[in-house]
């Protein structure tokens, strides 16, 4: 009876710290919210509490600038993920199926770039983009994305590829198929969870990156994706405008909610499978 | 039988070639992209790294002098000066001991401390003890780098592994389920955000002052301990560091998690067959089996930590007076501020070193390991 009770007290104290800590977690965002109904003025007289007069003049303000934002970064980031779930599916089922002279060389070659740091190719990669013109352009963003991202996936599509059972395929052979067909119809269809991991994680990372797009495609305004939109946001005015600003940063999540709605699995399986980052 | 002779089976490389045709078409797209954007770029900033370059007309090979420049430090000890007259140590008004500045006693021996700057400087008994360097900042960035690496390495690894054992241990499965979505739901907010917003928390200007969140809270404590946290160069580096408190890493927390719920029911049973319960399951048991996740969380920190900087350009710049500077943000100035992008692509290949050198160590320690389980 008293162990019961220890275990009881144990269990309420789990939920404690974990509501504790999501609390704390979720925090910065409420804060957002709350202060997306507010003005200037509000703030510093209520800074926590609840919006008194609720400013929905905050959000159309930010709509309207957070908008191009939004449909650049669907634009590059769905681009960048096509290209990139096409090559690491070419790539993966080449490397997993098929023998041919060089195949070790060549897989090496392309494993081999995922202990090479972005900070090491960080300045030759600019200097590239600039040469070829891509600068101000999107092409700047997704041709680099997708060379970088196809390493990873190819490799993880490899794995899965070689996994399936070489009787299917053998099957298919013997009624006349040919070797893309069997690509499209059996083993694409196969994969859909783990192209789903693959793609999923791969437009988080281009959906929220920073510096590159920084460098890149920050100058020409009409070009930028939400990251760069958001951080120059509050330069725009004079005096920051923090209910409009954080409106804007929270429309800017809409795009991901949506796709977290209908993915919701593949979503926490792309976070937390930690042998896909590698 | 005897007419089939070795050469129908065995066919010539290019015939081998010929043959696999459409698997090389298959891989072009790839390679070419490879060539462009991650070959090319690597051979070139290993090559540049040697240059004096400022990415259009100044083109001067220089051998391994941006690396000497980054790395070059030395010792000067000045020791208080002495009354020649009389042979005393020579005091000021308030009795002092009186030093020459460590510029004059640099210039008095130009040769070997030309191009140095001082860095920092401390007391050795009477002696004041100078470090200079050619490049202080970029010291003084790895640094910071490496306390960031600590503290970075701390937040991805303590608050998961805490939350994971909670999660882990619920009696309820549907609230565990409910905790992990919760978990990954701020993943849809973009990460540019968060940090904007923490930058928000220190530094927002409120009726005319910096009283964000932070300040806010502070001020309901005590009105003194208001600060500005990013603006004064003793706080910056702890502030950032703050950053995201209570630094509840959701995909962490998942992953140790699922290393948690890979362990063996058996293994729990024998545990508890033998005694064990509370700490000393963690101890002896979980941790041990997490080491495999945990060094994953782990490594994924490190290299996050050693490049990573674009947290610190939205919220200080690498300022005040570069004391929150980090070396991928010093790798940044040099090439887009300065036009240095010889000099630039020498940073990158010392981080390059750093992480390779890790990542090489920690499989062969990983290795080692399986062996010696085995």
């Amino acid at each position: 009876m008293r162990h019961q009770r220890g275990a009881l007290r144990a269990e309420i104290m789990r939920y404690v710290v974990l509501v504790a800590f999501l609390g704390g977690m979720f925090y910065p965002i409420v804060f957002m919210l709350l202060t997306t109904g507010k003005t200037n003025a509000e703030l510093s007289i209520n800074f926590f509490g609840l919006p008194r007069d609720f400013q929905v003049e905050n959000y159309t303000r930010a709509f309207n600038a957070v908008l191009p934002y939004i449909g650049n970064s669907i634009k590059v980031s769905g681009v960048t993920v096509i290209g990139q779930v096409a090559l690491s599916v070419l790539g993966g089922y080449a490397f997993a199926r098929f023998k041919f002279p060089g195949k070790n060389i060549l897989f090496y070659a392309v494993v081999s770039l995922m202990m090479v740091p972005g900070i090491l190719t960080f300045v030759p990669q600019f200097i590239i983009a600039r040469d070829l013109s891509l600068l101000g352009n999107h092409n700047a963003l997704i041709f680099p994305y997708i060379a970088g991202s196809q390493v990873g996936g190819i490799f993880m599509m490899r794995i899965f590829f070689a996994s399936l059972p070489e009787e299917l395929m053998e099957a298919a052979r013997v009624d006349g198929a040919n070797e893309l067909t069997i690509l499209s119809r059996i083993a694409v269809p196969l994969s859909i969870p783990m192209i789903m991991v693959i793609a999923v994680q791969n437009i988080l990372g281009t959906w929220n990156d920073y510096i590159w797009p920084l460098v890149t495609i920050s100058m020409n305004e009409s070009a930028r994706t939400i990251p760069i939109g958001l951080a120059f946001l509050p330069t725009e005015y004079a005096q920051i405008p923090y209910g409009a600003v954080m409106a804007g940063y929270t429309l800017s999540a809409i795009p991901m909610a949506i796709l977290f709605v209908f993915t919701m699995r593949y979503f926490v399986q792309g976070l937390s499978s930690g042998a896909l980052k590698l | 039988m005897a007419t089939l002779s070795p050469t129908v089976h065995r066919k010539t490389l290019l015939r081998r070639i010929w043959d696999a045709k459409l698997v090389y078409v298959m891989l072009v797209p790839t390679f070419a992209l490879l060539f462009v954007f991650a070959y090319y770029p690597f051979f070139n900033a290993l090559y540049r790294s040697l240059f004096n370059w400022n990415g259009v007309n100044v083109e001067e090979f220089i051998g391994l002098e941006n690396f000497s420049t980054l790395l070059s430090v030395q010792v000067v000890t000045i020791d208080p000066q002495i009354d020649a007259a009389t042979g005393e140590l020579l005091r000021d008004e308030d009795g002092n001991l009186v030093y020459e500045s460590v510029r004059q006693f640099m210039r008095a021996d130009r040769e070997r401390y030309e191009g140095y700057q001082s860095m920092s400087s401390f007391m050795i008994g009477d002696h004041q003890i100078h470090l200079v360097a050619k490049d202080p900042v970029f010291l003084n960035s790895f640094v910071n780098m490496i306390i960031f690496v600590v503290t970075d390495v701390m937040k991805a690894t303590l608050i998961p592994l805490l939350l994971a054992n909670m999660l882990y241990h619920l009696w309820s499965e549907r609230w565990r389920y409910i905790f992990r979505i919760l978990l990954i739901l701020p993943a849809v907010v973009p990460g540019v955000v968060g940090i904007l917003l923490w930058r928000d928390f220190y530094a927002m200007p409120v009726g005319g002052r910096e009283a964000g969140l932070v300040n806010q809270i502070l001020g309901l404590i005590d009105p003194s301990l208001m600060h500005t946290w990013l603006g004064d160069v003793n706080t910056v580096v702890p502030a950032i560091i703050f950053t995201g408190f209570p630094w509840v890493n959701g995909a962490n927390t998942l992953i140790l998690l699922a290393g948690l719920l890979a362990i063996p029911g058996e293994l729990y049973d024998a545990a508890k067959m033998d005694g064990a319960r509370g700490w000393t399951i963690f101890w002896s048991l979980e941790l041990p089996l997490l080491r495999g996740p945990l060094r994953l969380v782990l490594v994924f920190a490190l290299i996050g930590a050693v490049q990573g900087y674009g947290h610190i350009l939205i919220m200080t710049s690498g300022g005040p007076a570069n004391a929150s500077m980090v070396p991928g943000l010093w790798l940044y100035r040099n090439a887009f501020g300065f036009n240095k992008y010889g000099y630039a692509s020498a940073i990158g290949v010392i981080l390059f070193i750093i992480l390779i050198a890790f990542t090489i160590t920690s499989q062969r320690m990983l290795r080692s390991e399986v062996e010696f389980e085995a």
